[in-house]
């Protein structure tokens, strides 16, 4: 008979690296800091007024890296899900839910940066016109997708679950892509998995491309911890049920 | 509000959403680390 011996308490756990860093995210978070520095600078202070957008184009710089993120964000969700119900590993799991929820957390962004541009260019915070509508459902789908990992369940049944809901989500995120060229409305026209606006050049194509390659850099630095953060999350919750065992094999050799 | 209070505003929704997001996973994969001995950190 195996015994399960009590895992150290906080205060008595063994030492060692502190946190989910490593060299790798070092390297990445100094990349990106040099990335929103130049972002900052060329986005607020060098890059002039376009003909057309004017001044909000300033918005557009947050409003075209969050949105790609977030699209990056939904579509490894539904490769992480598929492969997940493939190879039924923890590690798609956790890769899945990770991407998810950074997803969640730049598109909402973007929604909001989204709301504030059209203020100044049409007057109002929000119109239900295609590209918006199908955009709230897919962020209020994801939402779905977050809530439901957080239903209490096995993990085998959490895990197909938000994989079966992952693969259904991401139906979502052509259509919202596509919504300005299959419907009228008054958003504008693609930017993203378009061409940048032929007329953009110079600093301002530089502003919008130092934006475009700090979001992703971000991006993949969040990951990284998001994923280990989950990790020892399951890590943590194995540690609470080997004490569980242990205090009852305890027990047990008391009587 | 004037334009550039509505752009100031973006930028700050966008840096303090994502940054106070970001800051948020630090802390708990700080936190959780202390649950977990270092041995059982393989990140797989």
């Amino acid at each position: 008979m195996t015994t399960v011996t009590p895992s150290p308490r906080p205060s008595e756990a063994p030492t060692g690296p502190r946190g989910t860093g490593s060299r790798g995210t070092k390297v990445l978070g100094g990349a990106a800091l040099v990335g929103l520095a130049l972002t900052i600078v060329y986005g607020l202070f060098i890059s002039p007024p376009d003909a057309q957008l004017g001044e909000t184009i300033r918005i557009i710089y947050m409003h075209v890296p969050t949105v790609v993120v977030a699209y990056v964000s939904f579509i490894i969700t539904a490769v992480s899900s598929a492969m997940y119900l493939w190879k039924r590993t923890e590690f798609w799991d956790l890769l899945g839910s990770s991407a998810a929820e950074i997803g969640v957390v730049f598109f909402a962004v973007t929604i909001v940066d989204g709301a504030l541009w059209g203020k100044i260019t049409w007057g109002v915070f929000w119109r239900w016109e295609p590209r918006l509508t199908t955009s709230a459902v897919l962020l209020l789908m994801y939402i779905g997708y977050l809530a439901v990992r957080a239903i209490p369940a096995d993990t085998r049944t959490r895990a197909t679950r938000s994989a079966v809901i992952g693969l259904v989500a991401v139906v979502n995120v052509p259509i919202v892509h596509k919504a300005v060229d299959w419907w009228r409305g008054l958003h504008q026209g693609r930017t993203v998995l378009s061409t940048i606006d032929p007329e953009m050049g110079g600093t301002q194509l530089f502003a919008m491309y130092a934006s475009l390659a700090t979001g992703l850099v971000v991006f993949a630095w969040l990951l990284i911890h998001r994923f280990r953060t989950a990790y020892l999350t399951e890590r943590a919750a194995d540690v609470g049920l080997d004490d569980a065992i242990a205090q009852r094999q305890a027990e047990g050799a008391e009587k | 509000m004037s334009t550039t209070g509505y752009i100031v505003l973006a930028w700050v929704v966008t840096f303090g959403g994502i940054g106070g997001y970001a800051a948020a996973v630090i802390r708990r994969g700080r936190k959780l680390s202390a649950q977990v001995a270092p041995e059982r950190r393989r990140w797989m």
